[in-house]
């Protein structure tokens, strides 16, 4: 066989062995439940924002400790605590997808992603309001 | 409906010249065509010729629409949408081509006035290769026309979209009330550019970059016509001078994207493996593996089918890359924030028309495409080229699989799949793809510096004399590499053996690309651009290394992670909270927030930074200005821009991650303010009112008040109470001047607060009998001003920005000197 085909073989090889080590990255979303399975493990959870129940930042106090309540998938609703300060306008947040680790029954996490209304509807409301005088 | 003040004019050339410029490529792509198949000299001459015209006027046409939208926009002519999308009337007009290109349609427009500036050097340097070249570059045109079209059209009971016109009129793709007035004009004003957008890099990062996506398309029309004309090695030559631009501008514009991101964003960085970013890097690391194999295929005739297949593959990435941006199927996953614009099907036949057809013809090729009988030797230089570039190729893929993700999830969506199958993007971005592209590292950068001591075509075993000389240069910089790498690792606090290996790498290639630099310049002029190249790259590597392992949040603070299980101090603590005025310690820094100027929309912050040494004393004395970016209404911020001291070996990265909630969140602020209780005190002059933590003497009237709450207008009767406010253990004193004011024959309070002491008084009632006043007083918290800060430490990463820029310079070197090496060749042939 031809050495370079070899060597295209050996790295086609490589690429599946790494390709396939790399989708035990890509993890679906867990719950709260699953992550109270594994305490200390970190996952990310999706949900949203509970936006009856409080949110505690005052960086007087501590700048990186934000704690708020979030609803995930299976509906249920646990006490978060970001290890980060607390992102504009997170009140409008649709989504959360939290990183970070089940203690007790708190979620302590270390990132934090946000899905805001989409900026197309935003601006579509803002052009509406612009062209209603 | 007659409506008034509406400029018609430029939208209806606009919008003819659209028609035009299609018409126009379809009309070059058939005539060029028909010249490339013809076998007769003279008809291939006329059907040039027409091909040529018509892309003339198709050139022409687009350059109009551009203008007529620039036009539109530079008045302000709010009747099309666009100028209502991106324009408004503050904007200041050197962000008017910004805001060109910040709608989807502007940067289509972009695109194909790049590729008509390439198209026009190409109809007069082509030559033989004219014809083949310019009928795929009209076919290209075709596609990117339809992005602008614009042709609505229902299907039964489907409603279909062609594209998106930048010229329509805002009253025929909006419904508002607005449009009964028939002077609607005068009443709208435009959204404006997006604040985030709205800095010198908006000008020049998207020209760059899409100069850079144009250029990629020379290679992919060289590449088909040499498939299509059956000519497989008289390509390579012409075409490499074009891949070297397109490597150095494409790499120059993705540069550039770091570098804003680093600049003026606050995520602390300048690579974040953003789905988007990677799209564009793909295409960069397949043309240049196809400009290695491009090299091979000159010089000895092998990998021509491996060219043929990454200049397409190169093409086609960028497609792909568009598709993904543009189509909105990035979501959330990308912080690139693209509007969809419903064309999501014209983006994937656009990537499908320029990948099937090309490899088809191949593959219906493929046996004709010539390639040596002998094997290429173990110890030839193109054998190791051909590693390297199949290196580069996995290294693509890689960075490609996980950022399709998105892609994945609405296939197995669309086709039924149960809901695990839907995948998220890694929860550790930065160490999922570093696994991986660490060792890809590594090896280019030993390949690279290596495999340049080895020759062409080279036999299959080596003269002792050979052996020894790569022994002498490898060897040698083999060892010296190893010491310096010890005595820096151990300086600079490399721990991990994975890091060392990586550092052992970029020595290495430094130390031999820069041996080979000096040694060959004299005599090979040409080979002094890859050594450039490779340099850069391995500069580039060392500067990663540090900068972003090495990086270290300055800010620490308060949080001790020990109280939380399971997470380093760095995930723990990154922000740190400065009071107005009080110097705090943050790692080797005494850092004081000093006050802060509005100007516009723009707040900016003076941070004081002083090193202190271990005495205690001042080594070093800086300030940074950090800045956020209110929105319209002031009661929200927009943006955080951060700022940076830069030292030749280290940067210092700061930028405000939060403020008081009342500076941020007026509603917020209000409601609290609204919930307090205010309790009335009767007061003659002289008596004195207790709070929890201080006393409030009212000392006497005021007809000249100061109060800063307060506007004078004519026929007003103010009357402001002075009250001065002591604590207990200090002798400051604080002033507060609630009024009592007489308008209209209306008695109104202005308020007045003292923040520090958490006090809010109102004036409501002059009692002129008892010679009293009666003043309502709240207690609120005590009101600090204050930000929370983050800084970051950068260390050497200068070294990324040089080694980047250097890489990019010898890309560009070799392309200036093979042009040159042409002219020349050509005029000792004319002698």
């Amino acid at each position: 066989m031809k050495k370079t085909h070899l060597i295209g073989g050996i790295l086609i090889i490589i690429a599946i062995v790494a390709l396939t080590s790399m989708v035990g990255d890509m993890s679906p979303y867990v719950s709260f439940a699953d992550a109270a399975k594994r305490p200390n493990q970190k996952f990310q959870v999706v949900g949203q924002l509970s936006k009856d129940k409080e949110m505690y930042y005052n960086p007087e106090e501590n700048p990186n400790y934000f704690s708020f309540y979030m609803t995930d998938q299976d509906k249920v609703e646990r006490k978060v605590v970001l290890l980060d300060a607390k992102p504009q306008d997170f009140e409008r947040s649709e989504e959360i997808v939290l990183t970070g680790a089940m203690k007790g029954e708190e979620f302590v996490a270390t990132s934090m992603l946000m899905k805001c209304p989409s900026k197309y509807v935003e601006e579509e409301v803002r052009l509406k309001e612009i062209t209603y005088q | 409906m007659e409506y008034i003040n509406e400029h018609l004019l430029p939208g209806q050339i606009g919008q003819f010249c659209i028609i035009l410029g299609f018409v126009s490529s379809i009309l070059a792509a058939v005539s060029y065509f028909a010249a490339t198949n013809s076998k007769d000299l003279t008809l291939q001459e006329s059907w040039k010729r027409i091909g040529r015209v018509a892309f003339t006027i198709h050139g022409f046409s687009i350059f109009t629409v551009i203008s007529c939208v620039f036009y539109v926009m530079i008045n302000a002519y709010y009747e099309y949408d666009y100028a209502l999308q991106h324009v408004s009337d503050d904007l200041d007009f050197s962000y008017i081509f910004s805001a060109f290109w910040e709608g989807q349609e502007g940067s289509f427009m972009l695109w194909m006035f790049w590729h008509i500036i390439l198209g026009f050097v190409l109809m007069f340097t082509a030559k033989e290769w004219e014809a083949p070249v310019m009928s795929m570059l009209a076919c290209i045109q075709i596609f990117l026309v339809s992005m602008i079209l614009g042709l609505y059209f229902y299907y039964g009971d489907e409603f279909f979209k062609i594209g998106s016109n930048p010229l329509v009129l805002t009253r025929d793709v909006r419904e508002a009330p607005i449009f009964s007035n028939p002077n609607y004009t005068s009443l709208i004003n435009g959204n404006g550019l997006n604040p985030l957008l709205q800095n010198y890099w908006m000008t020049i990062h998207p020209p760059t970059l899409f100069l850079g996506f144009a250029s990629t398309c020379v290679p992919f029309l060289f590449a088909v016509a040499g498939l299509w004309t059956g000519k497989h090695k008289e390509w390579l030559k012409p075409v490499l001078p074009w891949a070297l631009f397109s490597g150095a501008i494409l790499g120059l514009g993705i540069l550039m994207g770091g570098a804003w991101a680093y600049e003026a964003l606050s995520f602390g960085g300048y690579w974040a493996w953003d789905p988007v970013e990677n799209m564009s890097l793909v295409p960069w690391i397949i043309l240049i593996a196809g400009i290695h194999t491009n090299l091979i295929a000159k010089s000895t005739g092998y990998s021509i089918k491996t060219t043929y297949i990454f200049y397409i593959l190169t093409f086609v990435f960028i497609l792909y890359s568009t598709f993904l941006t543009r189509s909105g199927i990035l979501g959330d996953t990308s912080v690139h924030a693209f509007t969809e614009m419903g064309m999501e099907w014209q983006l994937v036949g656009f990537v499908l028309a320029f990948l099937l057809p090309p490899l088809g013809l191949f593959f219906y090729r493929r046996k004709g495409i010539p390639s040596p009988k002998r094997e290429e030797s173990v110890y030839s230089r193109e054998f190791w080229i051909f590693i390297g570039a199949l290196v580069l190729l996995f290294s693509a893929i890689l960075i490609t699989f996980t950022t399709s993700i998105p892609v994945y999830n609405t296939i197995f969506e669309a086709l039924g799949m149960p809901e695990s199958w839907q995948r998220r993007p890694p929860i550790d971005v930065i160490d999922h793809y570093n696994r991986y592209q660490l060792w890809i590292g590594v090896l280019l950068a030993i390949l690279s510096g290596a495999a340049q001591y080895l020759r062409y075509k080279e036999q299959d075993s080596l003269s002792n004399e050979r052996i020894s000389k790569l022994v002498r240069h490898i060897g040698f910089t083999a060892i010296a590499t190893s010491f310096i790498s010890f005595v820096v690792a151990w300086t600079g606090n490399i721990n991990a053996w994975q890091y060392k290996l990586l550092l052992w790498s970029g020595v290495f290639s430094i130390l031999i690309n820069f041996n080979y630099l000096i040694s060959i310049i004299r005599f090979n002029v040409k080979m002094a651009g890859s050594a450039m190249g490779h340099l850069g790259v391995g500069i580039l590597m060392i500067g990663v290394l540090f900068s972003g392992v090495n990086k270290d949040f300055v800010s620490k603070g308060f949080m001790d992670a020990s109280m939380i299980e399971g997470f380093t101090q760095e995930e723990a603590d990154k922000n740190i909270l400065l009071p107005k005025g009080l110097p705090t310690k943050m790692s080797d820094y005494l850092v004081t927030y000093e006050g802060d100027d509005i100007s516009g929309f723009t707040r900016k912050f003076n941070i004081n930074y002083k090193r202190l040494d271990d005495d205690g004393k001042v080594t070093e004395e800086f300030d940074l200005h950090p800045n956020v970016l209110y929105n319209k209404m002031m009661t929200k911020i927009e943006a955080s821009n951060p700022d940076t001291k830069h030292y030749v070996h280290k940067d210092i990265f700061t930028h405000i991650v939060a403020l008081p909630i009342r500076e941020v969140d007026k509603e917020a602020e209000q409601k609290q303010l609204d919930s307090l209780q205010y309790e009335p005190y009767i007061l003659k002059q002289g008596d004195t009112i207790w709070a929890s933590k201080s006393y409030i003497v009212f000392e006497g009237f005021n007809q000249q008040p100061t109060n800063e709450n307060y506007v004078k207008k004519p026929g007003d009767i103010p009357v402001a109470a002075n009250l001065v406010a002591r604590k207990l253990d200090t002798d400051e004193v604080w002033k507060a001047e609630p009024i009592y004011l007489i308008r209209e024959t209306f008695g109104i309070s202005i308020d007045d607060k003292i923040d520090e002491l958490g006090l809010l008084f109102k004036f409501p009632k002059v009692n002129p009998k008892e010679r009293t006043i009666t003043i309502e007083m709240a207690q609120s918290k005590p009101r600090q001003e204050y930000v929370v800060l983050q800084a970051i430490l950068f260390p050497w990463i200068n070294l990324v920005w040089f080694g980047c820029l250097l890489s990019l310079f010898g890309l560009f070197f070799s392309m200036i000197y093979r042009i040159r090496s042409k002219r020349k060749q050509k005029v000792s042939e004319a002698k």
